[in-house]
C-alpha cells in the first residue's frame, strides 16, 4: 500500500545525556618507592613511555612530546602522546634530595587531555580511564630513565561505569563515522535523543534487522477498495510488517539516510478501527489517517540498505582498545557483585534475615 | 493500558526483592545483572523506595538492639557504598503524581498489600525506565491500571 508515514518512538525513553568532559587530574596509588635521576631528566635522550596493564594483557609504547621539569618545586611533568589527538600527562610529584641528587617521587597523577571533541578521543580516553581503574595496578616505565612506576587508580564504581558508558557511545559514534564516512563534532553534553538515535543507526548498520521500541505508526493512506480489504486483512493480525518507507534518522544536525527499509508492529492494535473503515468505504482517494499502536510498545526495524562497516575498519591500535570490551565489562560486573555481597558478607544468618526485612508499611492511614 | 516488554536498550531498575537477592548473591540475580551491565555499563538503577527498604532492614535492627556490633556497622557502611555506585531514582513531582493516580483506583485491600509497589511502579514510569521483578502478578495488576497518556510500564520478570 502506498502513502505517507510516520513512525512514534518513545521519544529518547529512558536515555540520559552524557556529559563529554575530560576526567581531571586523578591521583593514583604508587605501590613502590622510585626515584629518578636529575643528569638523566636534563640529559633528554628518551623517548617513549611504556603502559603496561598486565591485568589486561595490554601495553603501548608512546613517544613523551614534551617534559617539564621543576624538581626543586616538586613537580616532574611528562606528556605522552598516545593518539593523534590525546596526551597522557603525568605529573610526578615528590622532593629533591640533598643527599644522593635523585628525585624522590612522593605520589603520581594522571590526566588525560584530547585536543579534538571527537569520538576515537573519547573512545581512547574513556577506555584507559576504565581499564587503569579496573586493573589491579598499571606499570609506566621509561627505560632511559630507569623509571619503572607501579600505579593503582582508583575510582568509584559509578565513575567507571560512566566510562564505559561513554566508550559505548563513541564507539557507536565512530562505527557510524566509518560506514557513513563522515565525520562528528561533539558538543560537550550529548543529548538523549542523538543518544537514542546513535543506537539506532549502530543497530541499522551493524545488524540490519533489530528489536525498538515503538510507540505507534501513523499512515495516511489514500480511501480505496485496495486499501480497505488490505486493512481489514492487517486488522486480523497481532503483528504488522509495513514498508518498504525511506528511513533517516537526524544525529548532530546531520541527517543520516538508511536507505529503504520496514517497521514492524508487535501486539498492535488500529485506534478508531470503525470509523478508519468509514473513510475507507467512500472509495473516493482522500488520504485516510491510520494509528497502528503497540500494546506493548514492541517494534522492529528492518533496514537492508543500511550502511555497512568497511571489513578492515580499524587500526591495530584501535582494535587493540575494542578487544578489551570482554574483560573492561567482566571486572565492571564484578565490582559491583562484590560491593552487593559485602552488603552482608560479615552478618550470621539470622543477622541477614534480620536486616533484609522488609518494612510494614500500612496505607490505611489513606483512609478518610 | 497493556505491560510493555523490556527491549534490549531499556533502562532498567530493580524492585526490592531482586536487589535482596543480588546482596544474597543468588545466581538467577547475578545472571541477570551481569548481562544487563554488560549490555549497557551501567549498573541497575534503584527506587527511592527500594533505598529506604534496603536501610530500614538495618536501622530496625539498629533501633532493636543497645548494641550495634561491628559487622552490622561495617555491612551497613557497605550498603552505603553500594547505593552510592548506583543510579538512585527519586519519587519526584512526576512521580507522585503517578502513584497519585494510581492508589484510588486499586481496591482497598490491595491498597494495604501494594502501596510500596505502587511508589516503585510509578517512579520508574515517571524517569522513563523499565523494572526488573520477582513480583509479575502484582505488578501487572498494578502496571495494567496505568493510562493511555501515562509512558508504558516495561515490565521484566527476573526469576530464580
Amino acid at each position: 500500500m502506498i502513502g505517507t508515514v510516520e513512525i512514534q518512538n518513545p521519544a529518547a525513553e529512558g536515555y540520559g545525556q552524557i556529559a563529554r568532559q575530560l576526567m581531571g587530574e586523578q591521583p593514583t596509588i604508587s605501590t613502590g618507592s622510585e626515584t629518578i635521576s636529575r643528569q638523566r631528566i636534563e640529559q633528554r635522550g628518551f623517548q617513549e613511555l611504556r603502559i603496561v596493564v598486565p591485568d589486561f594483557n595490554y601495553s603501548l609504547s608512546a613517544p613523551i612530546v614534551e617534559i617539564s621539569s621543576r624538581m626543586e618545586a616538586g613537580e616532574v611533568t611528562l606528556r605522552i602522546a598516545i593518539d593523534d589527538d590525546l596526551l597522557i600527562l603525568v605529573s610526578l610529584k615528590g622532593r629533591l634530595s640533598d643527599n644522593d641528587g635523585l628525585f624522590h617521587i612522593d605520589n603520581t597523577c594522571l590526566r588525560i587531555d584530547g585536543k579534538k571533541n571527537s569520538a576515537r578521543s573519547d573512545f581512547i580516553a574513556s577506555t584507559f580511564w576504565a581499564m587503569f581503574s579496573l586493573a589491579t595496578d598499571i606499570n609506566l616505565q621509561v627505560p632511559e630513565l630507569q623509571l619503572d612506576l607501579t600505579l593503582k587508580v582508583q575510582l568509584d564504581p559509578s565513575a567507571i561505569s560512566e566510562m564505559l558508558q561513554r566508550r559505548l557511545l563513541a564507539y557507536r559514534i565512530m562505527v557510524i563515522e566509518r560506514a557513513t564516512s563522515r565525520n562528528f563534532e561533539l558538543p560537550s553534553y550529548v543529548t538523549a535523543e542523538n543518544v537514542k538515535s546513535t543506537a539506532l543507526i549502530y543497530h541499522a548498520i551493524v545488524h540490519g534487522s533489530f528489536i525498538w521500541p515503538i510507540g505507534f505508526v501513523d499512515y495516511g493512506w489514500p480511501a480505496t477498495k485496495e486499501v480497505l480489504e488490505q486493512l481489514v486483512q492487517i486488522n486480523e493480525l497481532p503483528v504488522v510488517k509495513l514498508g518498504p518507507h525511506p528511513k533517516a534518522e537526524n544525529l548532530f544536525g546531520q541527517l543520516i539516510p538508511l536507505g529503504d527499509g520496514y517497521v514492524t508492529v508487535f501486539d498492535k492494535t488500529i485506534d478508531n478501527f470503525p470509523s478508519v473503515l468509514k473513510e475507507l468505504e467512500l472509495n473516493d482517494g482522500h488520504i485516510v489517517h491510520v494509528t497502528i499502536r503497540s500494546l506493548t510498545g514492541r517494534g522492529a526495524y528492518d533496514l537492508p540498505e543500511a550502511p555497512k562497516l568497511p571489513i578492515h575498519a580499524w587500526d591495530s591500535n584501535t582494535l587493540n582498545l575494542m578487544n578489551l570490551e570482554r574483560t573492561l565489562s567482566a571486572r565492571l560486573v564484578q565490582r559491583y557483585d562484590d560491593l552487593a555481597a559485602d552488603t552482608l558478607a560479615d552478618l550470621t544468618e539470622q543477622e541477614r534475615r534480620d536486616v533484609t526485612e522488609r518494612p510494614n508499611i500500612g496505607f490505611n492511614g489513606f483512609e478518610f | 493500558m497493556p505491560i510493555g516488554a523490556v527491549l534490549p536498550e531499556t533502562p532498567l531498575a530493580i524492585d526490592t526483592d531482586v536487589l535482596t537477592d543480588w546482596r544474597y548473591q543468588k545466581p538467577y540475580a547475578i545472571n541477570e545483572i551481569r548481562k544487563y551491565l554488560e549490555r549497557s555499563k551501567r549498573p541497575p538503577a534503584l527506587t527511592s523506595m527500594s533505598v529506604f527498604e534496603a536501610f530500614y532492614g538495618f536501622e530496625n535492627t539498629i533501633a532493636k538492639s543497645d548494641l550495634v556490633n561491628d559487622r552490622t556497622q561495617q555491612d551497613l557502611s557497605n550498603l552505603e557504598r553500594l547505593v552510592a555506585a548506583c543510579p538512585v531514582l527519586p519519587f519526584d513531582q512526576a512521580s507522585a503524581k503517578i502513584a497519585s493516580y494510581l492508589f484510588p483506583r486499586l481496591s482497598k485491600s490491595d491498597q494495604s498489600k501494594h502501596g510500596r509497589d505502587v511508589f516503585i511502579i510509578a517512579t520508574v514510569v515517571a524517569h522513563g525506565y523499565g523494572i526488573a521483578t520477582r513480583n509479575k502478578s502484582d505488578f501487572e495488576l498494578i502496571g495494567g491500571l496505568l493510562s493511555a497518556n501515562h509512558p508504558m510500564l516495561r515490565l521484566a520478570i527476573w526469576k530464580p
